[in-house]
C-alpha cells in the first residue's frame, strides 16, 4: 500500500478550493487563461492521461507563483505549470523569444556598440521596426546597455589589501551587459564586511528567461555548468551569493523543480545578497559604519519569485538597519513585467493592467525612491511610475561611510 | 529575528490575535502557511459575544452585524447570531404570501436557485427565479469554470458601472430580493441603499466573499499596525528548552530561527495541517504538543458518512489560560487559538483569541 503522497509537486494535495486562483494576478487581467487551478492540478491529471490534453493556454502564466504563496495545502502550483510546459509545448521558438531569452548572446553582441544600441533602440524608427517586425512592444523603454562589461572592470578593480574572508558572487546578465554599478556595489559592501569577491569561473546565464519562453534544454546546459562552477568555488564552504532575487531563486528552486537538477551540493552556499549581508550583520557580528544625517523615504517593492523564497524580510530587515531610512513595504503586488513577458507586444496591455494596484500604491505613498531586488521589476516601475528604482544592496552602499 | 509574539497561523484567530497584540504596543510576527480555512466560512458567527467583546473586535477590524435566520446555498435557513456583513440575515423566516424574487448572475453555478427557491418556498414565500444579464462581466465569462464569487466581486469592485446595471435590473421586481453574496462591502451597500434594505445576501459556494474580504481586510489592519506577515511560510519545527520554546523554524528561512518571549499556536484543524495524520497516529507537527485524539484509528471515524465524525472534535490538549501542553507539562509561553484546539467554529476562534490576548497582556 502507498502511505505517503508521492505525486510531483504534491499535486495530489489539491482540494480544488481555487484560492490560488482568486490571487492570480492573470486571472483577473486576461480571463482566456483558464487560471491556475485549472492550468496546474486539475488538467495535470488529463495530462498524465495524454500530453493532447496540454493547451498553449499556459503560456500566459507568468510564474509569479502566488498561486504557491497563497494554496493552504503545498500544491506547487506554478510548478506544475511551468514543467507542463517544459514537457508537452511543441510550439517553435520565435525569433523574437529568442533574442529575449538570451541575455548573454544579446549582451555581448550589444555592449561593443553600447552608445549606438542604447540610442537606437529609443528612437521611434528602431522601435517601429521591433514593433512590427519583432512584436516587441513600441512602448516599452528598452532596457540600456554598457559599454563596459562587469566583469571588465573588475578584473580592472584592486580590492582593499588583507581581507581574509571570501565570498563568490553571481552577477547575472542585468549587471554584466546592464548595470554593473549594481556590482560594484556588491563588491564595496562586501570589502567592507571584510569580504574578498571572487567570480565564478566563467558563470552562465542563469536561464530563467529561457525556460520561460521555451527553451529549456538550454537551460538545463546552463544549469549544469553553474552548478558545477559553484560546487567548484564553494571549498571550504564559500557563499556564492547573487544580487538577483529570480537568478536566485531559478538556481536554488527552479534548476531541481523545473530542470530536474541535482542542487543538493549548492542549496546550502547559494544564497542571496541581502540575506548575506542581514547574517553578517545580526548573526556573525559584523559592523558596518554610515553616514550621518542622510534620510531617505523609501518604498520597498517585493519581486514576485522574492516573495515565493520567502527572503523578502531580509532585505527589509537590513533597509530598516540604515541611518535615516523611513521604510514603507508596498502592499505585495505583481509588477505585471515577468521578465521578458510584457516585452511582447501581445502581453503589453496586460502586463500594464496586472501592474496597476503596484503603481497606484507607489503613487499614493510618494517615496523618494523604490527599492526592489529584481531587475525586470526595476525595468517595469521606473517606466510605469517615473519613479527611481534602487537595489537595497546599492541604496546600502551608498549609505556607506567612505 | 526577535519579537515579542509570534503569532503561528494566519487564519481568524491568529489574525485577531496579532492585531491586538501588536495593537497594545508589542512587537509581532505572523507566520502564515497559505490561506485559512477563512475562505469557507459561512460568514457567521453562533454564540453570544458581549458589547464589550463587539467593541474589540470591531476596534480590531472585525465589525459584526446583526444576525438572524441565514440563508445557505442548500436553501435552509440556519439561526446565526452574528454576521459579517450587512442584510445577510432576515429577522424572520415567516415568509407566508410574500412575493421573493431571487436573482443569479447568468453562468454563475455556485449558487444554486432553485434549491434556493425551495427554501424560500418551504416558507411560504411566492418565489420567482430571474437571471442577471450583466453586459460588462461578459469576458469573465469566457472562463466559465472559474467564474466564482471572487471573480463577480472583483468585476463589480472594478467598474462602478456594472453595480448601477445590477441595481437597474433588480430594482424593477416588489418585495423581497433574494441575492449570491457576491459582493464586496462598498458595492453591496450601494445595492441595500438602492433597494431600501430590502433584499437578503445568500451563501454561495466558497470562496466565500464576505469572509474573503474580512480575510484581506485584517491582513491590511495588522500591516498597517506595523505587523510583519511571513506569507506562505509553513512553521515545521521548534525548541523547546526546560518547559519554553525557545525559537520556531520555518521550511523556506531553513535554518534561520524565528524568537519571541511568548508564542501563539493558530495553526488551525486538519485542512490547515495544524493536526496531521498517517495510518497510525495523529499529532500537531510544530511543537508535538499533546492532543486529545484516540489512538485507535477506528474511533476516528464513524461508518455513517453523514454522522458528526469524531476527528472533526480532535484538537490539542489545554492547560490554564489556553496554554499548550507536552508529555503533560503546561509550556509557560505557548498559547493555543482557534480550531487547533478542536471546533471549528467562528465563535471558538474569536473568543479563544480574546481570551489569550488578555492572559498575554496581564502576563508580567
Amino acid at each position: 500500500m502507498q502511505k505517503e503522497n508521492i505525486s510531483q509537486n504534491e499535486f495530489e494535495q489539491c482540494m480544488k478550493c481555487t484560492i490560488c486562483t482568486a490571487y492570480c494576478p492573470m486571472v483577473a487581467a486576461r480571463p482566456q487563461y483558464p487560471g491556475p487551478k485549472a492550468a496546474g492540478p486539475d488538467m495535470e491529471r488529463y495530462r498524465l492521461k495524454s500530453a493532447d490534453y496540454f493547451e498553449e493556454t499556459l503560456k500566459y502564466c507568468l510564474n509569479c507563483k502566488r498561486c504557491e504563496v497563497a494554496c493552504p495545502s503545498g500544491v506547487k502550483v506554478a510548478d506544475i505549470i511551468q514543467k507542463a510546459r517544459i514537457e508537452y509545448s511543441d510550439a517553435p521558438v520565435k525569433l523574437r523569444d529568442w533574442i529575449l531569452a538570451n541575455t548573454d548572446f544579446m549582451g555581448t553582441l550589444a555592449t561593443p556598440f553600447a552608445p549606438v544600441v542604447n540610442v537606437a533602440t529609443s528612437l521611434k524608427p528602431a522601435k517601429a521596426v521591433m514593433d512590427g517586425v519583432l512584436k516587441i512592444d513600441h512602448r516599452r523603454t528598452f532596457p540600456k546597455y554598457t559599454g563596459e562589461k562587469f566583469e571588465t572592470w573588475f578584473r580592472k578593480y584592486a580590492q582593499p589589501e588583507g581581507l581574509e574572508k571570501v565570498v563568490n558572487y553571481f552577477h547575472g546578465c542585468f549587471v554584466q551587459y546592464n548595470y554593473p554599478q549594481l556590482g560594484k556595489d556588491f563588491v564595496k559592501v562586501c570589502n567592507a564586511l571584510g569580504y574578498k569577491v571572487n567570480l565564478l569561473d566563467k558563470e552562465k546565464c542563469c536561464g530563467v528567461a529561457l525556460v520561460a519562453n521555451g527553451m529549456a534544454a538550454k537551460a538545463a546546459k546552463n544549469g549544469e555548468h553553474n552548478i558545477a562552477a559553484i560546487k567548484k568555488a564553494s571549498e571550504g564552504d564559500v557563499k556564492t551569493v547573487s544580487t538577483s532575487s529570480s537568478c536566485t531563486n531559478m538556481i536554488r528552486n527552479e534548476y531541481g523543480s523545473l530542470l530536474g537538477l541535482d542542487t543538493s551540493s549548492i542549496k546550502d552556499v547559494m544564497d542571496l545578497a541581502t540575506r548575506f549581508v542581514y547574517n553578517e550583520i545580526v548573526n556573525n557580528g559584523a559592523k558596518l559604519r554610515f553616514k550621518n544625517g542622510v534620510v531617505r523615504r523609501i518604498a520597498y517593492h517585493t519581486p514576485c519569485h522574492l516573495e515565493s523564497m520567502g527572503w523578502q524580510v531580509y532585505s527589509i530587515e537590513l533597509l530598516k538597519m540604515i541611518p535615516g531610512v523611513y521604510l514603507t513595504v508596498l502592499d505585495s503586488n505583481c509588477c505585471g513585467i515577468s521578465g521578458t513577458y510584457g516585452f511582447k507586444k501581445e502581453n503589453y496591455e496586460y502586463s500594464q493592467k496586472i501592474g496597476s494596484a503596484l503603481f497606484k500604491n507607489i503613487r499614493e505613498v510618494n517615496p523618494d525612491f523604490v527599492a526592489c531586488d529584481c531587475e525586470t521589476c526595476r525595468w517595469q516601475i521606473e517606466m510605469s511610475t517615473g519613479y527611481e528604482v534602487v537595489h537595497p544592496i546599492s541604496v546600502l552602499a551608498q549609505a556607506l561611510e567612505d | 529575528m526577535k519579537y515579542d509574539v509570534i503569532v503561528i497561523g494566519g487564519g481568524l484567530s491568529g489574525m485577531l490575535t496579532a492585531i491586538a497584540l501588536q495593537s497594545s504596543g508589542k512587537k509581532t510576527a505572523v507566520i502564515s502557511a497559505g490561506e485559512s480555512t477563512l475562505y469557507f466560512s459561512k460568514g457567521a458567527v453562533k454564540g453570544h459575544l458581549t458589547e464589550e467583546n463587539l467593541a474589540t473586535l470591531e476596534g480590531l477590524g472585525l465589525k459584526l452585524h446583526k444576525g438572524g435566520f441565514r440563508l445557505t446555498p442548500a436553501g435552509e435557513f440556519v439561526k446565526e447570531d452574528y454576521m459579517f456583513s450587512p442584510c445577510s440575515a432576515l429577522e424572520s423566516t415567516d415568509l407566508n404570501g410574500k412575493n421573493v424574487t431571487v436573482f443569479n448572475f447568468a453562468g454563475y453555478v455556485d449558487f444554486p436557485t432553485s434549491l434556493v427557491a425551495a427554501g424560500l418556498e418551504k416558507c411560504g414565500a411566492k418565489c420567482t427565479i430571474k437571471e442577471l444579464k450583466i453586459a460588462g462581466l461578459e469576458t469573465s465569462r469566457e472562463n466559465l469554470t472559474e467564474f466564482r464569487s471572487t471573480t463577480i466581486a472583483r468585476e463589480l469592485e472594478a467598474n462602478p458601472a456594472l453595480v448601477e446595471a445590477v441595481i437597474a435590473q433588480i430594482s424593477q421586481f416588489e418585495g423581497l430580493k433574494v441575492m449570491p453574496a457576491v459582493f464586496y462591502s462598498a458595492a453591496q451597500q450601494k445595492v441595500i441603499e438602492a433597494v431600501s434594505g430590502n433584499v437578503l445576501f445568500a451563501g454561495t459556494l466558497p470562496p466565500t466573499t464576505p469572509a474573503f474580504e474580512l480575510s484581506k481586510h485584517l491582513r491590511e489592519v495588522y500591516i498597517s499596525r506595523g505587523g510583519y506577515i511571513y506569507k506562505g511560510e509553513r512553521a515545521v519545527g521548534s525548541d523547546i528548552v526546560d518547559g519554553k520554546v525557545e525559537a520556531v523554524y520555518c521550511e523556506r528561512l531553513a535554518d534561520e530561527p524565528l524568537k519571541a518571549e511568548t508564542y501563539v499556536l493558530a495553526t488551525g484543524s486538519f485542512f490547515s495541517k495544524g493536526l496531521v495524520s498517517n495510518y497510525d497516529k495523529i499529532w500537531e507537527p510544530v511543537f508535538g504538543l499533546d492532543t486529545n485524539a484516540s489512538s485507535d484509528r477506528k474511533e476516528w471515524l464513524d461508518e455513517n458518512f453523514w454522522a458528526d465524525q469524531p476527528y472533526r472534535r480532535y484538537g490539542v490538549e489545554l492547560a490554564d489560560g489556553c496554554k499548550g501542553v507536552k508529555d503533560g507539562n503546561v509550556i509557560e509561553n505557548l498559547y493555543v487559538v482557534g480550531s487547533v484546539a478542536g471546533s471549528g467554529s467562528e465563535h471558538w476562534s474569536i473568543t479563544t483569541a480574546l481570551n489569550v490576548v488578555e492572559n498575554i497582556i496581564k502576563e508580567k
